[in-house]
């Protein structure tokens, strides 16, 4: 037994470097995140955020902008989509506003960064979806094999 | 004389059109092609890009396979470790170049979450090892299986386009007007990718000890009590549950939610703006509630705020729970409450009230994480006292009085801890120390961010 603790800590400590660094670069994740909001989120990527629900959910019932925002932060916990608030929001096609520009022409209003700290404080009115799309709009079919969880406003959300 | 004359004004003034409108087609014409040589270059940058990311996927997926291979055929423990660290790091750059690609969001989730999937397993492996722990026979066989699916990858890989087709990436993939989340990818490229999803789609569920386990993606509610309710019932559960006078005709159910908790949308209509709150079908709970009116400039100090939410809680029966931070930002304040049993904090129970600072009403609520993890626990006794706790903690750090906590892991486990404010020049922390093997289980700092966040 003691042997073991003996190799294991030698690993360990020859290991230290390496592990040091997977802990420093390993994102706290869900838990910490469910636990105690995304506190520590950055005055830039909360702007991010808060842009983007103003470019994509200008006009919508609050809660379907807290919704989009939500959306945002979902594919950030999940392991199918890139890992920062920066890498969903740019992620190749992925929103429209992005890709036309409209994200950087319009600044958002105090709601629309409301709508962002809400959802970073935890509120999901989506409940885990990781797409909303408007239906009157011209969608791919593919949209639709998602499971809709719930409409709100002109979007509908899905997982 | 005078006609021939003014004939040839009428030849000079169509000679001086002729001469115009050919200087402005040449303009035009270098104009264009100076336009279009920008164009191609902004284009080439693009597809530079793009085929920097799908160099780097293929070397990185190629990596991750062979270094999951070493670490499967390893008889050296430290070896193995260094292996399977390496297996979490490539497979994690493997899926940040992946998400590069113009693919569309959608185009590459199973691809994506089975890269993340194999890091995270290599990853718990590499903890395990490292602890001493035994790594059982079942571990191997899945990194085993997840090897495979990986060299899939791989291969596929290896069938998109050699040359990964610049026409097709940058034109169509770019200059679409791209549908928001969809998957419009140009076409060659995009089948290579497509065939991929396909063929990981057939990977059974994971569970493992990890932050990307099927289980902890999956998680079903625990704190669901009661019986079904219909629409008619949420109406009044929000009627009651909201700190206004309204009658029943201000409230409307508009619709409904099919997620992992079923709900009614109720909506009441005031002067000062809608507010809706969701109900569950199931014990008729409120799972959250927001408030959309405009607040106003700031009157309330954040204890004041502190005040009026612990009071808004213990008016609907939850008095058991204790403000754990507050935080202030655009005229409103965030307080999470964790609910306590028998004087230990339990975290995974916790409900968060929004405060307007304007004049002390509640604009928001949320329950989802009590609602997901509430249920009825034996909560263990600590094996360590207060004191052998404290000795575990760093010596550098000046440590404040401790007090029990329930906290959960990434795996969702729940694990009972002593919890110790702390501080280093100034800097203060949180250390946790579990109270059966005294063992460091989180280190939180506490950041003074511009959104003022403030410790209670």
């Amino acid at each position: 037994m003691l042997r073991r603790i003996l190799s294991a800590w030698k690993l360990v400590t020859a290991m230290g470097i390496a592990l040091l660094l997977l802990h420093g670069a390993r994102p706290e994740h869900a838990s910490s995140q469910m636990w105690f909001g995304w506190g520590g989120v950055r005055g830039d990527e909360l702007e991010l955020l808060a842009r983007l629900v103003a470019a994509e959910a200008e006009g919508e019932p609050y809660a379907g902008q807290v919704a989009v925002a939500a959306v945002v932060l979902n594919r950030v916990d999940s392991p199918q989509f890139p890992n920062s608030i920066s890498g969903v929001a740019y992620q190749p096609l992925a929103f429209e506003s992005v890709s036309n520009g409209l994200i950087w022409r319009r600044q958002p209003s105090a709601q629309a960064y409301n709508a962002a700290r809400d959802a970073l404080n935890g509120w999901d009115p989506s409940y885990g979806s990781l797409f909303f799309w408007n239906p009157s709009k011209p969608v791919s079919p593919w949209i639709w094999t998602r499971t809709i969880v719930v409409r709100i406003g002109s979007h509908v959300f899905g997982r | 004389m005078s006609e021939a004359q003014q004939w040839t004004g009428t030849e000079r003034r169509w000679r001086a059109v002729a001469a115009l409108l050919s200087v402005l087609l040449l303009a035009a014409l270098v104009w264009g092609a100076l336009e279009r040589t920008e164009r191609v270059r902004a284009e080439r940058m693009y597809t530079a890009q793009f085929q920097r990311a799908l160099f780097e996927l293929i070397a990185q997926v190629e990596q991750t396979e062979l270094l999951m291979a070493k670490s499967l055929v390893s008889g050296s423990d430290p070896r193995r470790v260094m292996y399977l660290t390496d297996v979490w790091r490539q497979s994690f750059g493997a899926q940040a170049s992946l998400n590069q690609l113009p693919l569309g969001a959608g185009a590459l989730m199973r691809t994506s979450q089975l890269l993340t999937q194999a890091g995270d397993y290599a990853y718990m492996l590499a903890r395990k090892t490292a602890r001493g722990d035994a790594v059982s026979e079942d571990d191997w066989r899945t990194l085993g299986e997840l090897q495979r699916q990986v060299r899939v990858i791989a291969e596929q890989l290896h069938g998109v386009p050699g040359d990964p087709a610049p026409r097709a990436m940058s034109r169509g993939g770019l200059h679409r007007p791209a549908r928001g989340r969809l998957d419009d990818g140009p076409g060659a490229f995009r089948d290579g990718f497509q065939r991929l999803e396909l063929q990981l789609a057939e990977f059974p569920t994971l569970i493992y000890d990890g932050p990307f386990s099927d289980h902890v993606l999956q998680r079903e509610p625990k704190g669901l009590a009661g019986p079904d309710i219909d629409a008619d019932e949420a109406r009044r559960v929000a009627r009651e549950f909201l700190p206004y006078d309204l009658s029943e005709d201000d409230l409307t159910a508009p619709g409904e939610v099919e997620g992992p908790v079923p709900a009614f949308r109720v909506r009441a209509m005031r002067r000062a703006g809608l507010i809706d709150v969701d109900v569950s079908k199931k014990g008729g709970h409120v799972v959250w509630m927001l408030d959309a009116r405009p607040v106003g400039e700031t009157n309330l100090s954040l204890d004041e705020a502190v005040q009026k939410a612990r009071q808004f809680l213990a008016q609907r029966g939850l008095a058991a729970m204790e403000p754990t931070w507050a935080s202030a930002a655009g005229h409103r304040a965030v307080i999470p409450f964790a609910a306590v049993e028998e004087g230990v904090v339990i975290y995974p129970d916790l409900v968060k009230v929004t405060v307007a600072l304007d004049n002390g009403d509640i604009v928001g609520y949320e329950a989802m994480g009590y609602l997901m993890s509430h249920h009825d626990r034996t909560i263990p006794r600590p094996a360590l006292s207060e004191e052998e706790a404290r000795a575990r903690v760093s010596p550098l750090l000046s440590v404040g009085r401790g007090r029990l906590a329930l906290i959960p892991l990434e795996t969702l486990e729940e694990v009972l801890t002593w919890e110790f404010p702390a501080d280093l020049d100034g800097d203060p922390y949180i250390i946790y120390i579990n109270a059966a093997t005294g063992d460091e289980e989180r280190i939180l700092k506490l950041l003074q961010t511009e959104e003022g966040t403030l410790v209670i």
